[in-house]
């Protein structure tokens, strides 16, 4: 279970945390169909170091810089 | 050993204040202090307590939620949720030990004293923990988890005692 | 030699005996005589004790009976408590006369990988290999009980956990907690020391399990938590652990948890988990009486207890030298040292030569085997064969650093040739590993502090013996509980299964209860030597956790019974049990299914209950649904994006209804939304989305929208909900409040009974209904003036089945069945209610092709029962029986106007099949219903009756 550190609360178990979405699927309102479905359907799933949105039971929301394979969380961004 | 003494919360007001408003502003507004994160403020009329990122608890019957967002303006807005929470107050040396048996908190860090709130999950239920002193601390659980919050507890070997 | 006649009474199957206090089971039955204690996994074979803790892996005994027995539990990690009871595992009739031995002799025909095999063949004969299979090769088996035991969960946060209280681990937790920090040190065993507990030696004066608690009492004095008999079993991201506490032995009854499981979360953690010995390989390494020389060992200083009256010790190094003088001082005859170097020497050896018969360049052949048990061996001295009369074999091939924990957590391996084994690497988590773990296994060096004295010199690095290749018929075993031979691991060569991992699978090495504590190394080797590859070429099989066996209980812990997960009660539960409610799970809530009156079925009920409604009046309690707040200069902003119906224009004080889509176009949610002022707005949203729906909320707030000047409250739990629905509802309510009542989709406030309420005019039934939302708290009173108000103008409460049937009737979809994350809104007849500018979310989604273009679409159509049979709820819907599904079934109901049966259903271009006459087919229910296909609205298509 990884410890995130919520901006917010500061450290906290991963249980009081949702994993909402990668950064590159955001979609815009205001983004062009295409790219919204490709945002959407077409992910890069990086073996490595991504950019994730989470949330905290506290309503802090959150990107997360974490290495996918180690698991490691390089950096903590309030959103 | 500790005790559990459970009823309404009373009055409870949400404050919510706009991203990038000024808080030392909106408190004098408000007329009364916005602690900061993690923390609560007591005062004559009630406490106050920080439960979220812009969000603070207005509890105790003292607020005025009609004034409080006149006085705010357009800085942020308040909304009564009284109904939604049911107040469990421990009473004892050993509350600390409830938190630890239900939830994944340091609830024993000496950072973890009076005036600390912490919005966690206990049983499963998010509930809100504001620490009174070394025998107190309350915590608000959602109405509908009570029942079973409440009852794993006793289960747990935690004493209910009527309010 | 002690006096055997102890204290503690317990029994093995069925036969008593007397252990002393602090006895383990395993110490208890050799101090007995007992030799024979189990019969191993497939071959059956004769199995005694051979390690002296978690490693065991062939004692495996269940203890406790009834619904507190414990199966698979290790002899040698079960401490005598009075009135323990232990019995033998997968023996029938007895352990002496075990019919499954003849597996054993008929070994030629069960090879590794046999089960595989059975795959092989027609099924029909694998179905009867597989009775075989299970019959013969097993564990003890569970209790058929509800386990009386109770389990608890503990959380604790530390600056440093250590993990092992042996020398180094004791030393370690305590110089941390003298230096002011949080400390957790955890010991699996019942007393802290680890290996002192099986050495002659002595720490600042004092015998080294002395020292061992005086060390304890320090760290407690020092703020330290000393938590014995805690085993760590897993370890994961961020330095999280998991231990599990045993605070009665397994199958003794006591007071409060059995268990307690731990969750730890360190800022630091230090591994001091010792060592496990290596056996030896040889033919019959596995019978009763040939042991680990350090479990000799134990036996003898921890216990007192001789583990035979003739010992032969073999060894590949120093360290077991010790168990020689050990088991001498304990009027053992020691036969003969068996050193397997050519020229062992030192100052250990020279001990040794003078009062044992040493042998260098030797080594165990063969183990012989009378009645069970062993009677001597077979060894090679300098190349000459030579019989050693021996009932007692202490072997030890080296030792193996306990590397799990440090693996779990993603360290690194180190390999270390002269110990023919892996030492930990870098830890991925800032963890370190100290001590003999670390490969230091000189007390002076782990206790540079301390003044050590050992009469028998430092102890060395355990080097492992060569593999040796002997041409003796027989079974030499790696993988003692898995009945995992030599033999095995070169057919799994021979046949291809070359990596560590295939031949894993293949010989099922390193599985089990024991997960490869003894055997891994040694079967590396093995499998490294037929390969011709140095041993870290050969690879290493994952270490997964847990690291000894947890039992279910301590998981579960008391989230078990009722607690087996959250249940969410209304806030007028009482009430509702009062009336005679029956509940249902809708999702983590629990609502009123019906009040069934006597002698009434469920259906029965729920159909008189919405026929009330049809007639009269009827009150439900619909406080489960999702309510949210918005509010601010911006809420318009934020609701238009959420919602994807118009509200711009929407007058304070009046709602619509509205649906929410995810950004793939498809309904996530449906709800209605209210202008409560100019900028403050409530959204209503399903049950079961609500918890969706919030979080969506945020999500456009803080992410998609940055922040804009509006806040989302969840005032779901705040308002209690209470729906009056009818011809008579109107009348009813305007009664109540004294005021007349909104029209249809409009709001008011009020009071009743006192309490403060608001009115919301809208209706899921078909019927002129209200919303009254009242704060929770104080709902109890307003719900009893409704239901008593209801009840004098012919009506009353109505639960959720009746709530489904009104609904089916009046075509509204459900979230979750109508709305099952598959349809747009266009499928479900709501196309022309959308923004036709967009800009919500899921706007996109629904110009993709697919969607824009509703050909090939299942679309929201009406079923009704051609001959008013009951529709099967999820029946498919086919022109023909056999033929693919053209849809399928959502909600069935009963008439509730009229007789008959109708349901809503989702059928492909169902929009244009108005009239088709289809058969809704479930073949697993054996139900088929002639249904003819309609608009999805069966009661009141215009409204009217939303009129006053």
């Amino acid at each position: 279970m990884l410890l995130i550190p919520c901006p917010h609360c500061g450290p906290r178990n991963q249980e009081e945390f949702a994993y909402e979405r990668t950064l590159d699927s955001v979609v815009r309102l205001d983004d062009a169909p295409d790219a919204a479905v490709t945002a959407l359907y077409t992910r890069a799933n990086l073996r490595g170091t991504d950019h994730e949105i989470w949330s905290h039971l506290c309503g802090q929301w959150l990107r997360l810089t974490r290495d996918r394979m180690s698991h490691a969380i390089s950096a903590v961004e309030p959103l | 050993m500790t005790e559990m003494l459970v009823g309404p919360v009373g009055a409870l007001l949400s404050l919510d204040l706009w991203h990038g408003t000024d808080d030392a502003a909106a408190a004098l507004a408000a007329g009364f202090a916005l602690p900061a994160a993690g923390r609560a403020e007591t005062l004559p009329t009630g406490s106050v307590l920080r439960v979220g990122p812009r969000r603070w608890w207005l509890l105790g019957a003292g607020f005025s939620g009609d004034a409080i967002a006149q006085a705010l303006g357009d800085s942020g807005t308040v909304t009564t949720i009284a109904g939604g929470w049911v107040r469990v107050q421990l009473v004892g040396s050993t509350w600390r030990g409830l938190l630890m048996d239900c939830g994944l908190i340091d609830a024993e860090s000496p950072d973890f004293g009076p005036g600390t709130v912490a919005v966690t999950l206990l049983s499963h239920a998010r509930c809100v923990v504001h620490v009174r002193d070394a025998m107190r601390c309350d915590l608000f659980v959602p109405a509908s988890y009570a029942e079973h919050c409440l009852a794993q507890w006793r289960d747990l070997g935690w004493q209910q005692v009527a309010a | 030699m002690r006096e055997h006649a102890g204290t503690v009474p317990f029994t093995f199957d069925g036969k008593a005996y007397a252990g002393h206090p602090g006895d383990t089971l395993a110490a208890a039955l050799v101090a007995a005589g007992v030799k024979l204690v189990a019969r191993s996994f497939k071959l059956h074979r004769p199995r005694g004790i051979m390690a002296a803790g978690v490693e065991e892996a062939s004692a495996l005994v269940t203890v406790g009976y009834g619904a507190h027995a414990e199966p698979n539990v290790r002899a040698t990690d079960v401490f005598l408590y009075p009135g323990l009871v232990a019995t033998s595992q997968n023996a029938w009739p007895s352990l002496r006369h075990d019919i499954g031995a003849v597996n054993s002799l008929a070994a030629s025909l069960i090879p590794a990988g046999f089960y595989y095999k059975t795959f092989f063949g027609p099924p029909s004969r694998w179905m009867i290999y597989e009775h075989f299979i299970r019959k013969a090769a097993g564990l003890g088996q569970p209790p058929r009980v509800a386990d009386p035991d109770h389990y608890a969960h503990r959380s604790a946060f530390c600056d440093v956990l250590v993990v092992g209280g042996g020398p180094a681990g004791l030393a370690a937790a305590l110089h941390a907690a003298e230096a002011g920090k949080r400390v957790i040190l955890i010991e699996q065993d019942i007393a802290p020391g680890g290996s002192l507990l099986r050495e002659a030696v002595t720490i600042d004066g004092a015998p080294g399990d002395q020292w061992a608690q005086t060390m304890v009492a320090r760290i407690r004095a020092a703020g330290g938590r000393v938590l014995l008999r805690t085993t760590a079993a897993g370890y994961w991201d961020d330095n999280f652990l998991f231990a599990v506490e045993r605070r009665v032995e397994p199958g003794q009854p006591g007071q409060g948890p059995a268990q307690v499981l731990w969750k730890l979360r360190c800022a630091e953690v230090v591994l001091a988990t010792g060592t496990i010995e290596r056996p030896l390989v040889f033919v019959n390494n596995d019978l009763p009486g040939v042991m680990l020389a350090g479990a000799a060992r134990a036996l003898a200083l921890r216990h007192g207890v001789a583990p035979g009256r003739r010992a032969v010790i073999a060894t590949s190094h120093d360290d077991a030298y010790r168990t020689a003088f050990a088991l001498a001082d304990l009027g053992v005859e020691i036969v003969a040292i068996l050193d397997s170097r050519t020229a062992p020497a030192g100052p250990v050896i020279d001990a040794a030569r003078a009062r044992f018969a040493v042998f260098a360049d030797a080594r165990p052949l063969r183990a012989i085997r009378s009645r069970n048990a062993l009677a001597g061996l077979d060894a090679l001295v300098a190349g000459v064969r030579q019989r050693f009369d021996a009932d007692c074999l202490a072997m030890s091939g080296g030792a193996s650093p306990v590397l799990h924990l440090h693996r779990q957590a993603g360290g690194a391996l180190a390999y270390d040739a002269a110990r023919g084994g892996f030492l930990p690497g870098a830890g991925r988590q800032g963890n370190t590993t100290i001590g003999a773990a670390a490969g230091i296994h000189a007390l002076a060096s782990i206790l540079d502090q301390a003044d050590v004295v050992d009469p028998l010199g430092a102890a060395t690095a355990p080097a492992p013996g060569p593999i040796w290749r002997d041409d003796v018929p027989g079974k030499a075993f790696v993988d003692f509980q898995n009945d995992v031979t030599t033999g095995d691991l070169a057919l799994a060569q021979r046949e291809g299964y070359t990596s560590v991992e295939h031949t894993k699978r293949y010989t099922t090495l390193g599985m089990g209860t024991d997960q490869g504590k003894t055997g891994a190394m040694v079967a590396l080797a093995q499998i490294a030597d037929l390969r011709g590859v140095a041993l870290p070429e050969a690879g290493l099989t994952t270490f997964r956790p847990p690291y000894t066996p947890v039992t279910m209980g301590a998981f579960a812990g008391p989230a078990r019974g009722d607690h087996a997960a959250p249940i969410r009660r209304l806030p007028l539960a009482a009430a509702h049990d009062a009336l005679g409610a029956l509940w249902v799970p809708a999702g983590a809530w629990m609502r009123p299914r019906a009040y069934p009156e006597a002698g009434e079925s469920i259906g029965q009920a729920s159909l008189r209950e919405a026929r009330m409604v049809r007639a009269s009046v009827g009150v439900v309690d619909v406080s489960s649904l999702g309510k949210f707040e918005i509010a601010g200069p911006d809420a318009l902003a934020l609701v238009a994006a959420v919602c994807a119906t118009p509200m711009a224009k929407l007058a304070v004080g009046r709602g619509r209804y509205t649906v929410m889509l995810r950004e793939d176009g498809m309904v996530m949610d449906d709800g209605t939304l209210w202008r409560l002022a100019e900028d403050r707005w409530l959204i209503t949203s399903s049950s079961g989305g609500a918890a969706r729906m919030s979080r969506h909320m945020t999500y456009v707030a803080d992410v998609l929208l940055g922040h804009p000047r509006a806040a989302v409250v969840d005032v779901g739990e705040h308002w209690a909900g209470l729906a009056i629905a009818g011809p008579r509802s109107a009348a009813l309510l305007a009664d109540l409040i004294g005021a007349p009542v909104p029209s249809h989709m409009g709001l008011c406030h009020g009071t009743i009974a006192g309490a403060p309420v608001r009115v919301l005019a809208a209706s899921y039934s078909g019927e002129r209904a209200f919303e009254v939302h009242v704060p929770g708290h104080l709902a109890h009173a307003v719900f009893a003036a409704l239901v008593d108000a209801a009840q004098a103008a012919g009506g009353g409460v109505y639960g959720l089945d009746a709530m489904d049937h009104l609904r089916v009737e009046k075509g509204h979809v459900v979230i979750g069945a109508e709305a099952d994350g598959r349809a747009s809104p266009a499928d479900l007849g709501m196309g022309g209610m959308l923004r036709k500018a967009g800009g919500f979310i899921g706007w996109q989604g629904l110009t993709r092709p697919a969607l824009a273009d509703q050909a090939g679409r299942r679309q929201l159509v009406g079923l009704t029962s051609i001959d008013g049979a009951g529709i099967c709820e999820g029946a498919m819907l086919v022109v023909q029986q056999g033929e693919e599904p053209a849809g399928h079934v959502t909600t069935a109901a009963p008439r509730v106007a009229g007789q008959g049966a109708i349901a809503l259903g989702l059928l492909t271009d169902g929009a244009a099949r108005h009239g088709e006459v289809l058969l809704a087919w479930s073949p697993t229910r054996h139900s088929m219903v002639q249904v003819r296909v309609g608009p999805a609205v069966f009661h009141d298509p215009e409204g009217a009756l939303y009129h006053d």
